[in-house]
């Protein structure tokens, strides 16, 4: 047993130091330079810290769960040298690999859709240009999780790899990128508890094409535009509202700190779950969240059932809901492409005072413009 | 002795016996009842069982609880049954309903469908449609491993040769699910575990009256069978010297099993270890190998044993109900390494 750690133990404390660094907030860094941290405003999961022509971005929570690792990257524009011995990312980068719809919608936001060179899951993709360029073969399916094609990945030499974090299995595929000499960046904007949140991750996605300044000003126009539209805590007539769909006789919810809980709240909705304390997706049997949400006003985010018979194909006792007997079924999934990519999950991540919008005109119609349609739902039928 | 002075004689022996195995699955049935997550009193249940109540507690228990437990018992009496009816093929005391490779036949057939074909059809066109597909693609997969067996049964004479050949099957059938698994995306990935984990809460309506069909003839079916499985007790040799028309009768009782196992795998999913643990309980509880004693207590013990299940899964509340595949795999290994110290082996029980 011991033989194995001390054959193990250094192989692990090199990788530790080359691919993810620990990062204090200490101001020095071994090498000397002065660091300065670029607060957030909103995103609780990475940093982005400064030092005379360098960036270091760190992903403070790259996946669900406790099992929690600390991801820091540097970026240096030119040939600036190297802070201590972590691996150096030269920015702008030219050409990236993104594993998540949501990293299309940011880029297409920093005006860098065109460096994509390949993307895990092109099925599911909305933006018709990505589309465009995924059918005429200039962007790659990459595969996904267990089955990526890291043979294509070599060939397509990206200056970077954008992953989204699932859990501790992802370090294996940081670690296998890391020795194949291709950079893995492990992103976690889902993790995020609000929209505004979610969509401050453009500023790291900024950072690495030397755009940070640029998202920093869309976040600050888009906050306003979603703070503007926030309906008051203190308002008194919120509607209830019931979200999901059951599996089997499983009911996965969003937990009362999700962003969901966090966009009905703002659209002035009451979450029938809000007293839930956590983010998660909780597994709830349908019986309890009929005893809860069987006389909800509102049903929204019904997933794959896209008519009223299809909800009942799920269940039929979902009939008994008074939102289905009322028909007040709002699905996100009014932008849908041919192969089902949905752009309530991709620009939607970089437009949540659209969402926000939508959801006051389901909650509550006369606080919005008259003739306004809805721009991610549409009432189910 | 006439046939009937016999079966009176055996029948009449252990009327205590008899009224508590029949008692048990009645038990276990009012004692779900109350497992929920919403919690109602005595008074609201009772008022709801006898046809007086109203409001959020008649909704619940009728519509979610009601057909939960008839699903219960009647996927956990067909399964006993099955089971049973392959342990005495067989003549192997691990035999269950699975051992032809049905359920492995079943979960190709789901997986297909979920992890498959991912990529040629919308994931939203084929969850459109709720559970049906599914249990179709079960049925489908069941169907074409049966039919292999059965096949192959007219071919080969050994009935162990076949026991080890359905077991083949089946692993050959788990590695191409495997593969499927393995090529296939995290959402999709997750609809196929959570069918192998199983469900007792979602069958209802139409559904359940199938499966109620389904299950009441394969085991009317083995009930017209007691005297053949009696004979093949005895071995298959004695079986034929009595003059019994082995194949036909050995495809039958294949033809049972596939109607039970497979009719409740495809809308409950794969439930594990009823099948194995039921048919010796009650062999234990009623002293006897005899088919005409052990099959009704089977019905019986197999019924409450998955009733208890279903109990226990919901016991954690706060909304929260376990996977019944695990619970049933959790009841039922410590109850048969009780049998075995308990007897020192589980053959002596057949």
């Amino acid at each position: 047993m011991s033989s194995f750690f001390s054959r193990i133990l250094p192989f692990a404390v090199f990788l530790a130091g080359v691919t993810f660094s620990c990062s204090a907030p200490e101001k020095k860094d071994t090498s000397g330079e002065e660091w300065f941290s670029l607060e957030n405003r909103y995103a609780e999961g990475f940093r982005i810290d400064t030092a005379e022509g360098l960036w270091r971005t760190t992903v403070l929570h790259p996946w669900q769960g406790k099992d929690q690792k600390v991801f820091s990257y540097f970026l240096a524009k030119g040939r600036e040298r190297a802070a201590a011995d972590a691996p150096l990312l030269r920015i702008p980068v030219q050409r990236v690999i993104v594993t998540s719809t949501t990293h299309v919608a940011f880029l297409k936001v920093l005006g860098k859709s065109n460096t994509i060179a390949g993307i895990s899951g092109t099925d599911f993709v909305y933006d018709p240009e990505v589309r465009a360029r995924i059918a005429a073969g200039k962007i790659k399916e990459i595969g996904h999780d267990e089955s990526m094609d890291y043979e294509l990945i070599l060939h397509l030499q990206p200056d970077v790899i954008f992953l989204y974090g699932i859990g501790p299995s992802t370090l294996e595929q940081v670690t296998r990128l890391t020795r194949l000499g291709i950079p893995a960046v492990v992103v976690g904007d889902y993790l995020e508890h609000t929209p505004l949140g979610r969509a401050e991750w453009l500023r790291f996605f900024g950072a690495f094409f030397d755009e940070e300044p640029s998202a920093r000003h869309y976040l600050d126009s888009l906050a306003e535009r979603y703070e503007g539209h926030c309906l008051p805590d203190t308002l008194s007539s919120r509607p209830l509202i019931l979200t999901g769909l059951p599996w089997n006789e499983t009911w996965y919810v969003p937990g009362g700190r999700s962003l969901t809980a966090t966009l009905i709240h703002d659209a002035g909705g009451r979450y029938v779950w809000e007293d839930l304390p956590t983010a998660d997706a909780y597994p709830m049997d349908i019986e309890k969240v009929f005893h809860r949400g069987g006389h909800a006003d509102i049903w929204i985010n019904c997933g794959s059932a896209t008519s009223l018979r299809g909800i009942l194909r799920v269940d039929d006792r979902l009939a008994l809901f008074r939102p289905f007997r009322e028909k007040r079924i709002y699905n996100n999934d009014r932008r849908m492409s041919p192969g089902g990519g949905n752009d309530y999950w991709e620009g939607g991540v970089v437009h949540p005072d659209m969402l926000l919008d939508d959801l006051r005109q389901i909650f509550h119609p006369v606080t919005m413009p008259a003739g306004r349609s809805l721009v991610y739902y549409r009432q189910i039928e | 002795m006439s046939g009937s002075a016999m079966r009176m004689r055996k029948w009449g022996k252990r009327p205590l016996l008899w009224g508590s195995l029949f008692l048990l699955p009645l038990l276990f049935a009012f004692a779900d009842m109350y497992a929920g997550s919403v919690r109602f009193s005595f008074r609201e249940i009772t008022e709801v069982l006898f046809g007086h109540g109203t409001g959020e507690a008649a909704m619940i228990v009728q519509r979610f609880r009601y057909p939960r437990i008839l699903t219960a018992f009647l996927a956990g009496s067909s399964l006993a049954v099955s089971g049973l009816i392959m342990q005495t093929i067989f003549r192997n005391p691990l035999a269950g309903p699975y051992v032809l490779g049905i359920s492995a036949g079943a979960s190709l057939g789901v997986a297909l469908v979920v992890l498959g074909f991912h990529g040629m059809i919308a994931y939203s066109s084929l969850s459109l449609a709720g559970n049906l597909p599914l249990a179709l693609a079960a049925i489908a997969g069941a169907t074409a491993v049966l039919l292999l067996i059965l096949m192959v049964a007219a071919r080969v004479r050994d009935i162990m040769t076949l026991l080890i050949l359905g077991i083949m099957f089946g692993s050959a059938v788990s590695a191409l699910v495997s593969v499927l698994q393995y090529f296939s995306n995290e959402t999709m990935l997750k609809i196929f575990v959570i069918w192998t984990m199983g469900s007792l809460s979602h069958v209802t309506g139409w559904q359940l009256g199938l499966l109620a069909l389904f299950t009441t003839a394969g085991t009317l079916s083995a009930f017209g069978m007691t005297k053949q499985l009696n004979a093949l007790l005895m071995g298959e040799s004695f079986a034929g010297s009595v003059g019994m028309p082995l194949r036909r009768i050995r495809t039958w009782l294949f033809l049972t099993t596939g109607i039970l196992a497979g009719s409740v795998t495809a809308f409950c999913g794969p439930i594990g270890f009823i099948g194995i643990v039921a048919p010796h309980l009650a062999r234990m509880v009623m002293g006897t190998s005899d088919i005409r004693v052990v099959l009704p207590a089977t019905v019986l013990t197999g019924s409450s044993l998955l009733l208890l299940g279903d109990l226990l899964a919901h016991l954690p509340g706060q909304g929260v109900v376990l996977p019944i595949n695990a619970v049933t795999a959790l009841l039922g290994i410590p109850l048969i390494i009780w049998m075995i110290l308990h007897r020192h082996h589980l053959s002596s029980l057949m």
